[in-house]
């Protein structure tokens, strides 16, 4: 025999000990020959899932392992499992120590072991040789062994690396002598690091990372020199030339440890169901009775026809038991009333859709389930469903109790080191001042998979000449992706009949109540193990009041179900872009794109939901698609040379989407078709791009795809970019179903917002935080669509939002004349200009109710006939920032009839200084006649008067009326708006800029609403607020939205204007912008020439005596950022 | 920029700084956001409150009375004083014009009451409020230029009361009843209805003792013996407090108004007169002042502290060995200079010639007697104990990497009743030369490749033949320290030539980094 097989590796899921990742060593190791590789991570299996598969790619046999260390201090110990039995002990033994452990630790000790060591194959490790006295120490070590033999019931190994401390003969000979003694046979290692010298110094890094420590403090915590690396075969067996038998020994072992991850075979729950033999009957009785329900006029032919297929398919691969398990989580979620909706490569089956899983209707849609599961592939079915996002707890807990710690774990996510968090480590590691790290760190956008260039580092003012800065900056780009913990998938559910921690050790989660197995989804996905996605979506919590405000105040029972469809009047609002809070198409880029694509159609809102992802922007699909969609383009398809194949190969692909591919499925597709790569190939493409990058297979799939679609006649630029468009689905492939799905909720969403806006703003503000915009956005949008929006008062406030009765519904603009404006209290307010002035209608509402009698926005006219909204928007005590839900309760409960006085409001609820001081704060007392400054001044008397909160109540009677009048001053309507928007981040009173116009109109500053009626080419000037500022991952340039009193305005900023400008782009609230229209389609945006700070001019608001207005500043938002 | 509830932001700035639109208060990432490559540096408010003492200290050419308002104001009493400088005007010009030539920018208020005079700089647009216009100059000005607090200030600010007039117009009851008697309080002292005395300058609280001589001295023995004797009663004084000196120092005043100091620093606790005075005597044998006139003050003044247990004499004959070895590098640092007396701490390092860095020895935190021997006790004792015992209970001979030894200080235990605790060495002490050559001496060395011993060599034109050898032990020098030459590994051998010497030699480079490595000879072995 000849040849080596290196069993001590540890790899980067030993977290910050290992330099290289489970699939460099295991492609490194076929490389140099090895027979095999065993990976032995501390306590862990994490990362062998992933050396296994890469193996399994490139033939090499894969020992997975693991690492023993324990807290007793007994010596490391290397165990291999040789059977499934064994296997299963390893996991049982590691969930054991974590699961007393805390979140990341593991407790083992040496009896642990020895109750589980059978079917291990097991090597010590002992570096450390007893010396003195001799005979004694080695006693204990031969005893140590007997006892790990005895248990394993099989021969235990003793390990022999070179240490390089300067001993080593004498090292070697005395491990040899007591290997004899001991009859354990000597096996050689290198103990394995990382897999080429190169990466001795990202190891280093990482041991300061877990140290604290920087290079020069960490002293002999690093390693001596760079042996740790896996040596060729030859090498080793030189190295070992005394020991030749040392050498033999890791063959032998590797061959008598025939076990391979293939052989998991978790055993899905059976899911049997009382009254059916067997599960598959089951399914088959369920669907048939919710077909029914769905189709209460008969079963159409189509659906009747599906449903025999689906169920014969599901028949023949046995996984009727997973459908019936998503189909209970389901109905336990319908029945304790969580809205829910399934999505997912099986989810829009006619199957899933009579289960009740799905509502994407297969008769209403003309979907092609070419992802669904294929017998062919034999790959698991996939169903993802999302749940209310607050109540999705209570459908994980039903999950934990139905089938019990053992059998159900949540999947894990590895969390990695990412552009930023790696130049601070590494920056850290370096003993680089902290700010120059942050400034490092600063020139990435948030999560950015990319790391910091040296040309970044010259943008801050580094030079990028220097040595030591080269380095942070290789070694941060190095340490990206580097595991650094485990935390929990968002939801995914591992499910099995037997225990699981037979198949992968479960730890505790961060969270209380959770358990996580050590593998995350594309583990799972590789070992072909079923999972359930249980999923968490705001829109389904904010749906679901919708639809329970629609039934208390409008008496119309209604679900996404039964709402009516396809409705005109919701496609035209969309196509408007007027989709604020709605579902997926409320972001900027989607809110330019619907003004092109003008849905019509469900199907429309699919492809709407698809097409702003990275995949189609990547692949350059999403211009063409909308130039044919547009008509500017002819729709043609790309077809291979005659001799190759049909013309219409394409065709069949990419009808719907006139062409264009925009879905996974159909990039997959042109895969097969074009680029003749076989269905399990082209899954393996699917898979690589998500879990293989590191190991350069990506460029073999691109020649081969590539250069087979040039070869068969297709454009090479064609072929080019659909490869781009795979690599920009990578781990967030975007299939037709999921966009069907997501589609539905768009659908439902803009609905309610078409039909009832009151509804829709007071369901997105109880569903909080969501979404793209800020509550002001939301309430200005509604009464834009002519709601009336009433401010946070005690005695009508409830902690949500609510809804009041008005009398009479929106009319608009045209149909009103304009009302004088009640002066008698200046904190009687307005919303001037969008909103006319406040009316007394018939109902009489009395003076404290202020807000507005909305009216519609002109900008919205068409939508008169279609809005239903006779309820007015009473904003809720949760708006008030820090208010407490509880005080918020005790309000609720106490008011009664009615409050008198701030006193006695105080004496009722007894909440305490703070809570009331928020109160007076965001002017809740209007009702009691108070204005804020009023409120404020009673309060402060309150306090005062005792020196504890609960004086004794004679004293603050007596004080009360004792007290001589105070006048305070008045506040201007400008400083109220500033002081609503700091405790309540909104104000219904005005927009703080309709306070400037008159310094706007000096400076020749356009009101944003103006700028839709210019030409392209124009050169204007407008100012807003900055809301929102993006820098998508594919542009360099940065979107800003900014809004003043009349509407919102699109700036684009290019990068060297970005650079000229930099401060004023990331800094300002307050900005004012110049530069050319850009009108396309009727989707207006600026491409900025010269930005002006005007946040200083806000300070004007408050005016008074206020030396440094610097406080009305700060109080408005900075703007968010999105990446 | 300093820490403002956990989170860093910007404190004080300059000119440049706020045209490029960094403004206090702004959050130091805003900030850099803004703009990125501005310097910056932490706050240090020691060194701001030293800084604005020492200015406090030459204003008193001034005034007598000089108090501080800090973190950044002087208050100065010029009552009666003004006319010395030519008026109020005048005086306030000179004070501008003479800080401007150090570097300061000023703002200075007079006024009658210390209130208004705050206010006045802080707030006010004039420097001078003539007398009895205090009210109506007051008047505009906002709350902030009453020294309230931000909580009051904010409080009244959100009621709409922003300037001191809107807070005169104000019934006194209810305002006190909401904001407290000191609210009040600050108007009537800006106003002057209510006595606000500037309280002068503390100095700071050290212990010192002076004499002052009617004639003045020459002799250096005169001064010698006053700085004894004051240094004498200085230990007194510390004995019951329980302290020692750290570092003290002697001032010494000539006639013609120059200073002279001696500052003694000590590397330990101690209160010993005839000890200090030896060390004043030898430091002062290093200096030779010139002064025609003599001295006609002295003071010496502790400048640090350190509190010492008492201990029980011995009493064996002879001084605890600790002691002794302390006063004598105290002697010796005092004569021969901090730099020349040093000691060397062993560091934590691969690279052999890094292994020890010599530290000038009175800085020291304690000397203390490195432990020889295991039996010695100490504070290292007990964790090398416990490091032999870990395992299988049983004797190794090398004490666990520190990552095992910190995993497993739980489990550690003491050693049992009557087990004889066996005798270790420091492996890698014994393996290495005591002492390294200054510069490794290159040899030529024949050796099998890639990674073998020498066979022989030649040193200093004589061949020697290897006769044993042990190795390699194999160290990578720091790789980041020059980051375009990757340095190379050197794997270090114990030799003994079959002439009987015992020597550490090494190679150079791997095969892997370098074609030709090259051989040195780095020291003897014992």
């Amino acid at each position: 025999m000849s040849g080596y097989a290196e069993l001590a590796v540890t790899s980067n899921f030993s977290f910050l000990r290992g330099g290289s990742h489970p699939e460099e060593l295991a492609a490194q190791a076929k490389e140099l020959g090895h027979a095999a590789i065993g990976i032995a991570d501390r306590n862990t299996v994490a990362g062998v899932v992933r050396a296994h598969s890469i193996a399994r790619e490139k033939e090499l046999q894969f020992l997975p392992g693991a690492r023993l260390v324990f807290a007793d201090g007994t010596r490391d110990i290397l165990a291999y499992p040789h059977c499934l039995a064994g296997w299963s002990n390893l996991t049982r033994l590691l969930t054991l120590g974590k699961r007393r452990a805390e979140k990341g630790e593991c407790e083992l000790y040496f009896d642990d072991l020895l109750e589980r060591a059978r079917g291990l194959n097991l090597i010590a490790v002992i570096t450390k040789i007893p010396t003195l006295p001799l005979r004694e120490g080695r006693k204990g070590a031969v005893t140590f062994l007997h006892r790990l033999r005895e248990a394993a019931d099989g021969p235990v190994r003793l390990a022999a690396s070179l240490l390089y401390r300067g001993d080593d003969t004498r090292r070697l000979e005395r491990l040899a002598a007591l290997a004899a003694e001991a009859k354990a046979p000597l096996i050689a290692i290198n103990d394995v690091l990382y897999h080429h010298p190169d990466r001795r110094p990202l190891q280093d890094v990482v041991t300061c990372i877990r140290e604290h420590a920087t290079l020069e403090q960490a002293g002999k915590r690093l390693e001596a020199n760079a042996e740790r690396h896996l040596k060729p075969p030859l090498e080793m067996r030189r190295l070992f030339r005394c020991y030749p038998g040392a050498i033999e020994e890791t063959l032998v072992f590797a061959e008598s440890c025939r076990f391979s991850l293939d052989e998991l075979k978790p055993s899905y729950p059976l899911e049997t169901r009382a009254g059916f033999a067997t599960p598959q009957d089951a399914l088959a009785a369920f669907a048939e009775e919710g077909a029914r329900t769905r189709y209460p006029g008969g079963i159409p032919d189509k659906i009747h026809h599906s449903l025999k297929y689906e169920l014969a398919l599901v028949a023949e691969l046995n996984y009727a038991p997973y459908f019936l398990t998503v189909h209970d989580i389901v109905r336990y979620a319908k029945s304790v009333g969580i809205l829910c909706q399934g999505r997912g490569s099986a989810a829009n089956s006619a199957l899933c859709f009579c289960l009740g899983i799905t509502e994407v209707d297969p008769m209403l849609s003309d979907l092609l389930f070419e992802r669904f599961i294929s017998a062919e592939r034999n790959e698991p079915p996939d169903i993802d469903v999302d749940f209310e996002h607050e109540r999705r707890e209570e459908v994980i807990q039903y999950v934990y109790k139905k089938y019990g710690r053992e059998r159900a774990a949540l999947t894990a996510t590895t969390i990695c080191y990412r552009g930023r968090s790696a130049i601070r480590e590494v920056g850290k590691v370096f003993g680089l001042s902290e700010d120059l790290t942050a400034s490092l760190a600063r020139t990435l956008w948030g999560w950015s998979p990319s790391g910091v260039t040296e040309k970044d580092a010259q943008s801050v003012g580094l030079n990028p000449d220097d040595p030591r800065l080269t380095q942070v900056i290789a070694l941060a780009g190095e340490l990206i992706d580097f595991p650094r913990h485990l935390s929990q998938h968002v939801g995914g559910f591992v499910i099995t009949e037997g225990r699981l921690d037979d198949l992968v050790p479960i730890e505790n989660a961060a969270m209380e109540e959770r358990t996580v197995i050590e593998w995350n989804k594309d583990d799972i996905d590789a070992l072909k193990i079923l999972k359930v996605d249980l999923l968490g979506l705001g829109m389904l919590s904010c749906l679901r009041r919708g639809y329970a405000f629609i039934e208390k105040h409008y008496g119309q029972p209604i679900t996404t179900a039964s709402m009516p469809k396809e409705e005109e009047a919701v496609y035209r609002m969309l196509s408007r872009a007027d989709s604020v809070g709605t579902f997926q198409v409320e972001s900027r880029a989607q809110m330019s794109m619907l003004p092109r694509l003008r849905p019509k159609e469900f199907y429309d809102l699919v492809i709407e939901v698809a097409i702003v992802r990275p995949g189609p922007i990547q692949g350059d699909m999403v211009h063409p698609y909308l130039r044919r969609r547009e008509g500017k383009e002819k729709v043609t398809y790309h077809a291979p040379s005659p001799e190759h194949g049909p013309a219409d190969e394409l065709e069949k692909v990419m009808r719907k989407t006139l062409g264009v591919p925009l879905f996974q499925e159909q990039a997959m597709r042109v895969a097969i078709e074009a680029a003749k790569f076989a269905p399990a190939e082209a899954d393996r493409l699917r898979r690589a791009m998500a879990t293989f990058r590191r190991v350069g297979t990506i460029q073999t799939f691109r020649e081969k795809f590539v250069g087979n679609m040039t070869r068969r006649g297709y454009p090479h630029e064609f072929a080019e970019n659909c490869f781009h468009q795979i690599e920009g689905f990578g781990e967030y492939g975007f299939p037709e179903s999921h966009a069907a799905s997501f589609a539905l909720l768009v659908y439902a969403s803009a609905w309610i917002k078409c039909h009832y806006p009151d509804v829709f703003a007071a369901a997105l503000l109880n569903s909080q935080p969501m979404g793209f915009y800020a509550p002001a956005q939301i309430v200005r949008d509604a009464a834009e669509h002519g709601v009336e929006i009433r401010a946070v008062d005690v005695s009508f406030s409830n902690w949500d939002c609510t809804l009041e009765a008005t009398a009479g519904a929106v009319r608009s603009t045209a149909s009103r004349s304009p009302s004088p404006v009640t002066t008698g209290e200046e904190n009687i307010l307005r919303m001037p200009p969008l909103l006319s002035s406040p009316v007394v209608t018939g109902e009489v509402p009395p003076k404290w109710v202020e807000g507005a009698r909305a009216v519609l926005h002109p900008r919205h006219a068409s939508m008169r006939d279609d809005i239903l909204t006779t309820h007015a928007l009473r904003l809720g005590l949760r708006q008030i920032s820090g208010f407490s839900e509880r005080d918020a309760k005790r309000i609720e409960q106490v008011r009664g009839a009615g409050i008198r006085s701030l006193r006695d409001f105080w004496l009722r609820t007894q909440l305490a200084p703070g809570a009331l001081r928020k109160l007076a704060e965001a002017d809740a007392f209007g009702s009691l006649g108070l204005s804020r400054r009023q409120a404020l001044w009673e309060f402060r008397a309150l306090r005062r008067v005792g020196d504890k909160d609960d004086l004794p109540l004679f004293v603050g009677a007596a004080l009360e009326n004792n007290e001589p009048q105070v006048d305070l001053p008045r506040m201007k309507l400008g400083e109220q708006v500033i002081e609503d928007y700091r405790h309540l981040q909104l104000s219904v009173k005005a927009h703080p800029l309709s306070f400037l116009r008159g310094v706007f109109e000096q400076r020749r500053i356009l009101p944003c609403e103006k700028i839709a009626d210019l030409k392209t080419g124009r050169r204007t000037t407008v100012a807003g607020l900055v809301l929102v500022r993006q820098r998508p991952g594919s542009a360099q340039s940065i979107f800003i939205t900014i809004e003043d009193e009349t509407g919102i305005a699109n700036i684009i900023v290019w990068p060297p204007v970005f650079e000229k400008y930099r401060p004023i782009v990331m800094g300002a609230r307050l900005t004012a912008v110049c530069g050319k229209v850009q009108n396309e389609s009727g989707v207006v945006h600026i491409l900025a020439e010269t930005l002006e700070d005007l946040t200083p001019l806000l300070g004007l608001l408050s005016g008074g005596g206020e030396i440094r207005p610097s406080a009305a500043v700060t109080v408005m938002p900075k703007g968010r950022n999105f990446h | 920029m300093g820490a403002v509830k956990n989170a860093r932001r910007l404190i004080a700035l300059n000119d440049a700084a706020e045209r490029a639109g960094w403004r206090v208060g702004m959050s130091f990432a805003d900030a850099c956001a803004i703009v990125p490559d501005l310097m910056s540096a932490d706050e240090a408010p020691q060194e701001d409150a030293r800084l604005l003492s020492a200015v406090a200290d030459w204003c008193e050419r001034y005034t007598p009375l000089v108090g501080l308002d800090a973190p950044d104001g002087l208050l100065f009493d010029i009552t009666g004083v003004a006319h010395l400088f030519g008026g109020e005007a005048a005086l306030a010009q000179d004070l501008t014009q003479r800080l401007a030539g150090f570097g300061f920018r000023t703002r200075i208020g007079i006024a009658d009451t210390v209130g208004a005079a705050f206010a006045m700089a802080h707030h006010g647009k004039e420097r001078i409020v003539p007398c009895g216009k205090t009210r109506e100059v007051l008047a505009p000005l906002p709350l902030a230029a009453l020294r309230l607090p931000l909580e009051t200030r904010q409080g009244l600010s959100r009621l709409g009361l922003k300037t001191i007039a809107d807070l005169m117009a104000c019934p006194r009851g209810p305002l006190t009843a909401r904001f407290g008697a000191h609210l009040m309080r600050r108007l009537d002292q800006a106003l002057g209805a209510e006595e606000e005395p500037i309280s002068p300058r503390q100095p700071a609280p050290a212990l010192s003792v002076e004499q002052g001589f009617a004639e003045p001295i020459f002799r250096d023995e005169d001064v010698l013996l006053i700085i004894g004797r004051l240094t004498e009663r200085l230990c007194e004084s510390l004995e019951k407090r329980g302290e020692g000196i750290r570092r003290i120092r002697a001032s010494v005043f000539g006639v013609d108004g120059r200073l002279f100091r001696l500052d003694i620093g000590t590397s330990g606790p101690l209160r010993d007169g005839v000890r200090l005075h030896r060390l004043f005597a030898d430091k002062f044998a290093t200096v030779s002042w010139d002064c025609e006139f003599g001295f006609d003050c002295i003071r010496v003044s502790v400048l640090e502290t350190q509190s010492v247990s008492p201990a029980q004499k011995n009493f064996a004959a002879g001084e605890d060995d600790g002691q002794t070895v302390s006063h004598l590098i105290d002697r010796l640092t005092a004569r021969l200079g901090e730099t020349r007396v040093l000691r060397l701490v062993e560091q934590d390092v691969h690279v052999p010639e890094h292994a020890c860095v010599a530290i000038p020895a009175a800085d020291a935190e304690e000397f203390s007697v490195p432990i020889t021997s295991p039996l010695r006790g100490g504070r290292n004792a007990e964790a090398a104990s416990a490091a032999r015992h870990f395992g299988w209970g049983d004797g190794c001979g090398e004490a666990p990497p520190p990552e095992i030894a910190r995993d497993a200080r739980s489990q550690f235990r003491p050693p049992r009743k009557g087990e004889v605790m066996p005798r270790t060495h420091d492996t890698l002490a014994a393996m290495r030369p005591v002492r390294l050559f200054e510069r490794a001496e290159p040899i030529e060395a024949i050796a099998e490749v890639p990674d073998g011993p020498p066979v022989r060599f030649k040193w200093r034109r004589a061949v020697h033949h290897v006769a044993r050898v042990e190795g390699p032990e194999r160290i990578a020098l720091p790789w980041w320290r020059d980051g375009k030459n990757r340095p190379l590994t050197r794997d270090y051998f114990r030799v003994e030539t079959d002439a009987g010497a015992r020597l550490w030699l090494y190679r150079d480079g791997l095969f892997r980094e370098t074609l030709g490595p090259r051989w040195f000879l780095h020291g003897f072995l014992p």
